[in-house]
C-alpha cells in the first residue's frame, strides 16, 4: 500500500459501522454472509424478546406472533403434507407446520448456544491468555501445557464426553462446550498479548504507574481483541454446527421444544426418504446459518489481515 | 546549571539471557549464555544538562536509558538518583520524577485511547488544566487534537503528544530514546527545537539517546559514546567532536554522511557479539591502532584533561 | 538517454476514492548517473521506484510514459515485463530481512540471478559459470569467505550482509536501471557507510542508471551526481548535486537543507536549525495550486491558485512561480 497511512477520519460510530459494511460487501460471499448473519441475529433478538414478553405476560401466543402457524398445535388431519403454498416446508407426523417449528427453534437451537459459548470462551480465554502472555514465567508454562492437553483432543469428542458426564441437559451441553472452547481463545489472546507487550506504550504505562486493572482492560484487552473478533465470527458457525450435531445424537435437548438438530435426527430416523422434508429443511437451515458465519468470518479475517481486495 | 549530579551510576550492569532454558535443557546441563547489554557503565549527569548518549545498535544505549528510568532492573552496580541509591523500594519514588520519550511515535501511544487521555495518564486522574497546558506547550491544540486517536495525527504530531505526556507531571529527568529518528527531515528541527525550549522552560535534565552525531552535537552539552555495552569516550561535546580521542569515535565521525565531504571512511568489520565479546578491548578487531595489550586486557576509563577515554593509547 | 519518464501519474484506488499520488513526473536519467531522489515520507518517492519497476500494488493506476530503450514500460503486459525485471530494471529494498527468499541459500539465489543474466544475454546456462559469477560478485562485495556465504541462509546473515548480497545480485544482473529504495535506512551508521562505499564503487563498474531513493539529504549528497527533490508527489527541483546543495532555489529545498542536522553546519559552532512550519500534506487532502504553498515563506497569490509547471533555468529544473513559469 502507499507509504502514507490512509486514515479513516473519525466520523463516529455509525459511520464506521457503515464503512465496515461497505468493505465487507465488496466481496459477494462476504455480503451473503453478512446478510445471513444479520437476518439470523435480528430474528433471534426479535423472537427472543417476544418469548420474554410471552412468559412475562403469561401469554404464550406472543411466541408465535410472527410465525405462520402455532408450532405446537397438532392437526392430525393435515399431517404428512409435503411442501405446498399453505405449508411452505410441509407438515410433520402430527400435522405441525415445519417452517414455524424451524423459525421458533432458531434462537435457542443456534443463537443462544453460539453466543453463550463463544462469549464465555472469550472472557475466560482473555483472562487466562492475557495474564499468561503478560506475566510469563511459570503461570504461562502451566497455561500452555493445559491448553496443549485440551487442544490435542478433537473438540466434538471432548464435548460429547463431558456432556454425558454432566447430564444431557441443555445447560450441561453449554457448559461442556465452554470447557472445550476456551483453550483456543486463550492461545489467541496470549499470542496477541505477546505482540502488544513489546509495544512502547505498554512500557510507558508501566513507567507511569498505571494500575493493573486499568492496564488489563484499557491497554491489553482492547488492543488484543481485534483478530479474536474475526475468529469468533467464524467460531459462531462452529458452535452452531457442533451443538446441532450433539442435538442430532440426542444430547442437550429440551423436552417439549422443537430443536433443529433433533428435528433433523427424527426426520432421518423416521421420515427418510418418503417424507424427506422432515429431515432436509432443518438440516439446510443449520447449514445456511453456519455458512453465513463462515463467509462473514472469512471476509473479516481477510480485511483485518490486510489481504482484502478493494 | 546545578553542580550536583542528578544521576550517577557506578559499574552498572544489565545482562539478558540469550535464550530460554527449559526443564530439558537444565537436565542436559546447558549453560546459560548472557547478552551483556550494559557492562560496567559509570556515568554522571548533572542537573539541567543534556547528556547525549551516542551508539549504534547493540551498543546498549537503549538499555542504559531504560535502567535510568527503572524500566529495567540492574544486575550489578549501583544507581544513584538525586543522591539516593535506587533500591527496589525507591523505584516508585524515582518513577514519580522521570519520564521517557520513545523512538517510534506510533507504538508509544495506545492506539485505542484519545490524545487527552494519553497525556493525562501519568497524572493518575484526569486533570483538564494540566493536560491543556502540556498540549499547548508542545504546540498542540486541546480542542482540536484532544479527542483524536493517534492514527489520525501525523508523525510529528504524535511525537508531540508523547512529549506532552512526558512533561505533564513536571518530571526532573527525561530519557529521550531517538525521539527524532523516525521523523521526517523537515520535522526533526521542529521537534529538536521544541525539546530545547522545553528544557529551558521546565528546568529539565535530558538523557538524549541517538545514533546521529549531528543531532547529538546540536542538542547535547556532554556526550558519552557507547560501544558493545561499554562507554568508550565521555566528555564535553565540543571537545569530543573537535578532537575525538577514541578510535571508534574518530571512525564514527568519518562514517556520517556530511554535506561537503563526499568520502566516507568507516571502520571495517561488524558490530561484535554481545554474548561472546572479543577479549580485551571490545573494539580491538576493528581498531586501526590495535596493540597487543588491547587484545589481552580491557582498558580502564582514563581521565585526560576533562575527558574520559577507555583506550590503551592514552595510558 | 537510458531512462526517460514523461508525464507520469500514479494513483491508488481506495475505499475513499482515488488517491492522486504522483503527478507530472518528468525525469531523464542517463547511464552512469546516480540520481538521489530526496523526499520525506508521503512524498511518493517509493511509489516512483515501484512504478518504474512495475511492482505497484494491485489497486494502483498509472499513466504516462516510462521509456527504456524506446519501450514504454507502462504499456508492457505482465509477461513482457517479466523479461525486463532483473536485467533491465532491478530494485533494492529497504528492509533487508524481507529482500531474500528465506528458504533458499545465498548461493542458490545468486546463481539464479546468474542464470537469468545468461539466458537474457543469449548464452547457454552453465552451472559452473554461474557459480564463478556468484563467487566473484561476493568477492567484489568484500566478503572474506565467499564459499561459506554461498551456503548460508538469509536468516544467518546480518542486515548489512544481506544488503551486500543483494548488491552482489545486482552486480551479476547488471541491470540498465537500478533502483535503490532506502537501502541503508535499516542499517547502523558504520555499516551504512561500508555499504555506501561499496555501492559507489560498483556503480562505476555497472554503468547503470541509478535511482537512489532516500529521505536523508546528507546521504543523497554523498552518493549522488544529481538530486531530485520530491514533495507531495511532484518534482520540485532537479539539479546537479553540488550546486543544488550550495544554492537551492526552491523554497522547499531551502527549508529542507536549513533544517537538517548536518555536521557541516556546525563547523563554527552551533547554528539554530530552521524548521519548515506545518506538516507535509495528506494525499487525501492536497492543497490547491502549488502543493507547497501553505508552508512557503514566499507564497504569492498565484501560488494558491495555480500549480507551477516544471521549467528549466540553466542546469536546474524547478517548479516554482518565483522563477517565472512560462
Amino acid at each position: 500500500m502507499t507509504e502514507q497511512v490512509v486514515e479513516r477520519r473519525g466520523r463516529g460510530f455509525a459511520a464506521s459501522i457503515w464503512s465496515w459494511v461497505k468493505l465487507i460487501s465488496r466481496d459477494p460471499t462476504g455480503l451473503l454472509g453478512l446478510i445471513i448473519v444479520v437476518a439470523f441475529v435480528l430474528w433471534s433478538i426479535i423472537q427472543g424478546i417476544l418469548e420474554l414478553l410471552a412468559s412475562y405476560l403469561k401469554d404464550p401466543r406472543l411466541g408465535w406472533l410472527l410465525l405462520p402457524y402455532n408450532p405446537f398445535i397438532q392437526n392430525l388431519a393435515g399431517a404428512f403434507q409435503p411442501p405446498s403454498w399453505a405449508h411452505l416446508m410441509g407438515t410433520n407426523y402430527i400435522g405441525q407446520d415445519i417452517l414455524s417449528r424451524i423459525l421458533y427453534s432458531i434462537p435457542y437451537s443456534a443463537a443462544y448456544p453460539a453466543f453463550l459459548v463463544v462469549l464465555s470462551a472469550i472472557l475466560i480465554g482473555a483472562a487466562l491468555g492475557i495474564s499468561a502472555g503478560y506475566l510469563g514465567g511459570w503461570w504461562d508454562e502451566v497455561l500452555m501445557r493445559v491448553t496443549d492437553a485440551f487442544l490435542s483432543i478433537p473438540a466434538i469428542i471432548l464435548a460429547i464426553v463431558v456432556s454425558i458426564l454432566l447430564k444431557a441437559s441443555f445447560i450441561g451441553m453449554i457448559y461442556s462446550f465452554i470447557i472445550v472452547w476456551w483453550p483456543i481463545y486463550a492461545r489467541l489472546f496470549r499470542a496477541e498479548t505477546l505482540r502488544v507487550k513489546a509495544m512502547d506504550y505498554i512500557a510507558a504505562a508501566q513507567l507511569y504507574g498505571v494500575s493493573p486493572l486499568r492496564l488489563f482492560f484499557r491497554y491489553l484487552f482492547i488492543n488484543t481483541i481485534d483478530p479474536i473478533i474475526a475468529y469468533a465470527m467464524l467460531d459462531f458457525g462452529n458452535v452452531i454446527l457442533g451443538a446441532s450435531i450433539l442435538n442430532f445424537i440426542g444430547v442437550g435437548l429440551q423436552p417439549g421444544l422443537p430443536i433443529l438438530g433433533e428435528m433433523a435426527s427424527d426426520g432421518v430416523s423416521w421420515g427418510f426418504p418418503k417424507y424427506w422434508w422432515w429431515a432436509i429443511f432443518p438440516s439446510i437451515t443449520i447449514l445456511i446459518i453456519a455458512l453465513g458465519f463462515v463467509l462473514l468470518g472469512d471476509r473479516l479475517q481477510d480485511i483485518i489481515g490486510g489481504r482484502a481486495a478493494y | 546549571m546545578g553542580m550536583a549530579p542528578i544521576i550517577k551510576t557506578e559499574n552498572l550492569r544489565k545482562y539478558y539471557l540469550a535464550y530460554k532454558i527449559g526443564l530439558l535443557d537444565r537436565l542436559f546441563g546447558k549453560k546459560p549464555a548472557w547478552v551483556r547489554a550494559v557492562d560496567n557503565v559509570s556515568i554522571e549527569i548533572e542537573e539541567g544538562e543534556t547528556l547525549g548518549l551516542i551508539g549504534e545498535s547493540g551498543s546498549g544505549k537503549t538499555t542504559l536509558g531504560k535502567l535510568l528510568v527503572t524500566l529495567e532492573k540492574p544486575d550489578g552496580g549501583k544507581y544513584y538518583f538525586m543522591g539516593e541509591e535506587v533500591t527496589e523500594d525507591k523505584i516508585p519514588w524515582v518513577r514519580q520524577q522521570v519520564a521517557m520519550v520513545f523512538q517510534n511515535p506510533y507504538s508509544s501511544l495506545n492506539p485505542r485511547m484519545n490524545v487527552k487521555d494519553i497525556v493525562a495518564e501519568p497524572l493518575g486522574h484526569f486533570d483538564e488544566d494540566k493536560v491543556r497546558e502540556a498540549m499547548e506547550m508542545v504546540g498542540l491544540n486541546y480542542k482540536e487534537h484532544g479527542n483524536k486517536r493517534p492514527r489520525e495525527l501525523s508523525g510529528g504530531q504524535v511525537q508531540r503528544v508523547a512529549i506532552a505526556r512526558a512533561i505533564v507531571k513536571r518530571p526532573r529527568f527525561i530519557v529521550l530514546d531517538e525521539p527524532t529518528s523516525a521523523l521526517d527531515a523537515s520535522l526533526q528541527a521542529q521537534v529538536l527545537n521544541l525539546l530545547m525550549d522545553l528544557k529551558e522552560e521546565l528546568k529539565l535534565t535530558y538523557l538524549f539517546i541517538t545514533h546521529n552525531l549531528a543531532v547529538a552535537y546540536y542538542i547535547a552539552d556532554r556526550v558519552a559514546i557507547m560501544y558493545a555495552g561499554k562507554v568508550v569516550e565521555y566528555g564535553d561535546v565540543d571537545d569530543v567532536f573537535k578532537k575525538p580521542m577514541h578510535p571508534y569515535t574518530q571512525l564514527l565521525m568519518k562514517s556520517i554522511p556530511t554535506i561537503g565531504r563526499k568520502a566516507l571512511e568507516p571502520p571495517t568489520g561488524e558490530v561484535p557479539s554481545l554474548i561472546n565479546p572479543p577479549p580485551g578491548c571490545r573494539f580491538n578487531p576493528r581498531c586501526p591502532y590495535v596493540m597487543d595489550i588491547c587484545r589481552e586486557r580491557e582498558p580502564e576509563m582514563l581521565s585526560v584533561d576533562k575527558r574520559k577515554v577507555a583506550c590503551w593509547l592514552y595510558k | 538517454m537510458l531512462l526517460s519518464i514523461r508525464n507520469l501519474f500514479v494513483g491508488y484506488k481506495t475505499v475513499m476514492g482515488t488517491l492522486h499520488v504522483l503527478d507530472d513526473v518528468n525525469l531523464n536519467v542517463d547511464k552512469g548517473e546516480i540520481v538521489g531522489i530526496v523526499g520525506e515520507s508521503g512524498s511518493g518517492k517509493s511509489t516512483l521506484g515501484q512504478a518504474i519497476a512495475r511492482v505497484l500494488p494491485g489497486n494502483a493506476v498509472a499513466s504516462g510514459r516510462i521509456m527504456v530503450d524506446g519501450v514504454n514500460l507502462l504499456e508492457l503486459s505482465e509477461g513482457e515485463m517479466e523479461k525486463y525485471r532483473g536485467t533491465t530494471v532491478f530494485m533494492i529494498l529497504q528492509n533487508p530481512f524481507t529482500s531474500l527468499n528465506p528458504v533458499k541459500t545465498v548461493g542458490y539465489q545468486l546463481m539464479e540471478a546468474a542464470r537469468i543474466r545468461m539466458v537474457r544475454s543469449g548464452e547457454r546456462y552453465s552451472e559452473d559459470k554461474a557459480y564463478e559469477m556468484a563467487i566473484q560478485a561476493l568477492k567484489d562485495l568484500r566478503f572474506p569467505d565467499p564459499e561459506v556465504i554461498m551456503l548460508r541462509y538469509p536468516h544467518q546473515l546480518s542486515g548489512g550482509q544481506i544488503q551486500r548480497v543483494v548488491l552482489a545480485m545486482s552486480l551479476i544482473l547488471k541491470p540498465k536501471i537500478l533502483i535503490a529504495d532506502e537501502p541503508t535506512s535499516a542499517l547502523d551508521v558504520t555499516i551504512q557507510a561500508q555499504v555506501i562505499n561499496l555501492f559507489k564503487e560498483l556503480s562505476r563498474e555497472m554503468e547503470s542508471a541509478i535511482l537512489f531513493i532516500t529521505h536523508d539529504i546528507s546521504l543523497a549528497y554523498v552518493i549522488s551526481t544529481r538530486i531530485v527533490v520530491l514533495y507531495a508527489g511532484r518534482i520540485m527541483e532537479d539539479g546537479d548535486v553540488e550546486s543544488i546543495i550550495r544554492e537551492p532555489m526552491h523554497p522547499y529545498t531551502q527549508g529542507l537543507i536549513a533544517g537538517v542536522p548536518d555536521l557541516s553546519k556546525f563547523v563554527s559552532g552551533r547554528v539554530k536549525l530552521q524548521s519548515i512550519p506545518g506538516n507535509p500534506p495528506s494525499f487525501l487532502d492536497l492543497p490547491s495550486g502549488c502543493k507547497f504553498h501553505p508552508r512557503c515563506p514566499y507564497v504569492k497569490d498565484i501560488c494558491k491558485v495555480q500549480e507551477p509547471p516544471l521549467t528549466r533555468h540553466n542546469n536546474r529544473v524547478i517548479r516554482c512561480w518565483l522563477y517565472g513559469g512560462g
